[in-house]
């Protein structure tokens, strides 16, 4: 049953993984024409489907290239002022951000901790780095759906920003709000060391993995795609001039 | 063995994993108001404010020398992912380390030490501003070509250079009213529910 998921799945190494959202976070700031920026937005879409996460990637890609049409047509949007500044900003903030957060996105939904600390420690990274971002990796899916649960009772007191109760007292609203989210993260912190403890996390000798990660074909042509594909679209929209 | 109590366990470890999410967390969700210019000053002093909840949490259970040092490393490559540049990294590692230190050299879980060194760890979010005053001309472009004329000009007025003194004047105020928040928090509500 697990070859069977695995095979389906285009799995990469988080190593892979670490390459490539540095690759998109560092190059997606590149002030260069807006093909490139697409040809940059286009990696996490292509990631998304790797990971069969359909409705997500086409969520992303639609609101992606409607920003990149805003961008390209941001001289020529001409309502009033206000308006046109918040659409440009809204634009501007998708155009440049939101594939280095999409990437981020995937890495946390198809990377179990498992790997994720096999490949770190292949990376030689000291431990006292790789437990306190495994259990951060760990903790951001859990942060979520608290805030999630607590929202959703907090609607049904009608203390959530669309309701009229909530502009009563904001700041009491926004108390009641991160508290409880506190409470049971540090509760679940407490519950979470535990854990590690009696399953020996403080043993000074090596520790053993069952998960196993290496470098496939997978990754080889993960780079390589990514890496040729970029300098392509770069290459000849240099050449051609494109703005 | 003894002498190996000053050294980070496990559990200590997994503590600086919990906090450090949840500040950064906290920091992205309110820093997407920075889109609008007029907060980016404003928040300066918003900011602490609002974080001194979680750290105080924090703070009860720093007991060794790093942990705020490692959190520091942690929140930077999460900075650096973000789209902000090396400017960044040299904002926030310097800053978690200094408040490492003071509060190792005050003495752990007494109020002082807290407040300082929490001034000295939200001198961290000076990582959005520094870009806009020493990254250069290139990442002024960069916003004006992202965001559009008119926020770079509305940023450029709001966030001038000699702000910069101004910034770290309303991040000290506002980490200390953040701790004292953060404290009258804790007394309110964690004390009630057996956490502390």
């Amino acid at each position: 049953m697990d070859r069977y998921i695995e095979r389906k799945k285009f799995r990469l190494d988080p190593r892979t993984k670490l390459f490539l959202i540095i690759v998109v976070a560092t190059l997606e700031l590149v002030n260069s024409s807006i093909w490139f920026t697409l040809a940059v937005g286009t990696i996490p879409f292509l990631l998304f489907l790797s990971n069969r996460q359909f409705l997500g990637a086409f969520k992303y890609y639609g609101l992606f290239l409607i920003a990149a049409f805003i961008h390209v047509h941001r001289v020529n949007i001409e309502v009033n002022m206000f308006l046109n500044m918040i659409i440009v900003l809204l634009g501007g903030l998708i155009l440049k951000l939101s594939p280095a957060f999409t990437t981020g996105d995937y890495i946390i939904e198809s990377t179990n901790v498992s790997e994720v600390i096999a490949a770190l420690n292949k990376m030689k990274v000291s431990r006292k780095i790789i437990i306190p971002m495994s259990v951060l990796f760990r903790f951001l899916p859990t942060i979520k759906q608290e805030n999630r649960a607590i929202h959703d009772a907090a609607a049904m007191r009608g203390i959530i920003i669309t309701r009229k109760r909530f502009w009563e007292n904001p700041l009491r609203a926004f108390e009641y709000r991160i508290i409880p989210l506190m409470i049971s993260i540090a509760n679940t912190g407490e519950d979470l060391s535990a854990a590690a403890l009696s399953k020996g996390l403080d043993n000074p000798k090596k520790h053993t993995n069952y998960t196993d990660v290496r470098f496939t074909g997978r990754d080889l042509f993960a780079v390589l795609f990514v890496t040729l594909f970029l300098a392509a679209v770069y290459l000849i929209t240099t050449y051609l001039k494109v703005k | 063995m003894n002498n190996n109590s000053n050294r980070l366990k496990g559990k200590d470890l997994i503590t600086v994993g919990i906090y450090t999410a949840l500040y950064t967390v906290c920091v992205f969700i309110t820093g997407m108001f920075n889109a609008i210019p007029i907060f980016y000053p404003i928040y300066m002093f918003v900011g602490p404010l609002l974080m001194g909840i979680p750290m105080a949490l924090y703070y009860l259970k720093i007991e060794k020398f790093g942990m705020l040092t490692i959190s520091g490393i942690i929140m930077a490559f999460f900075w650096y992912i973000a789209g902000y540049t090396w400017i960044s990294v040299a904002c926030i590692v310097p800053a978690s380390l200094l408040a490492d230190i003071f509060l190792k050299v005050i003495g752990y879980k007494k109020f002082g030490a807290i407040i300082t060194s929490y001034i000295f760890f939200s001198m961290g979010i000076l990582a959005g501003p520094a870009n806009l005053w020493f990254a250069g001309a290139g990442y002024w472009d960069g916003i004006r070509e992202s965001m559009g004329e008119q926020y770079a000009s509305q940023l450029a007025m709001y966030m001038p250079v000699w702000f910069l003194p101004i910034a770290v004047v309303l991040i000290a105020v506002g980490a200390v009213c953040g701790a004292l928040v953060g404290r009258k928090m804790l007394n309110k509500h964690f004390k009630k529910a057996g956490i502390v």
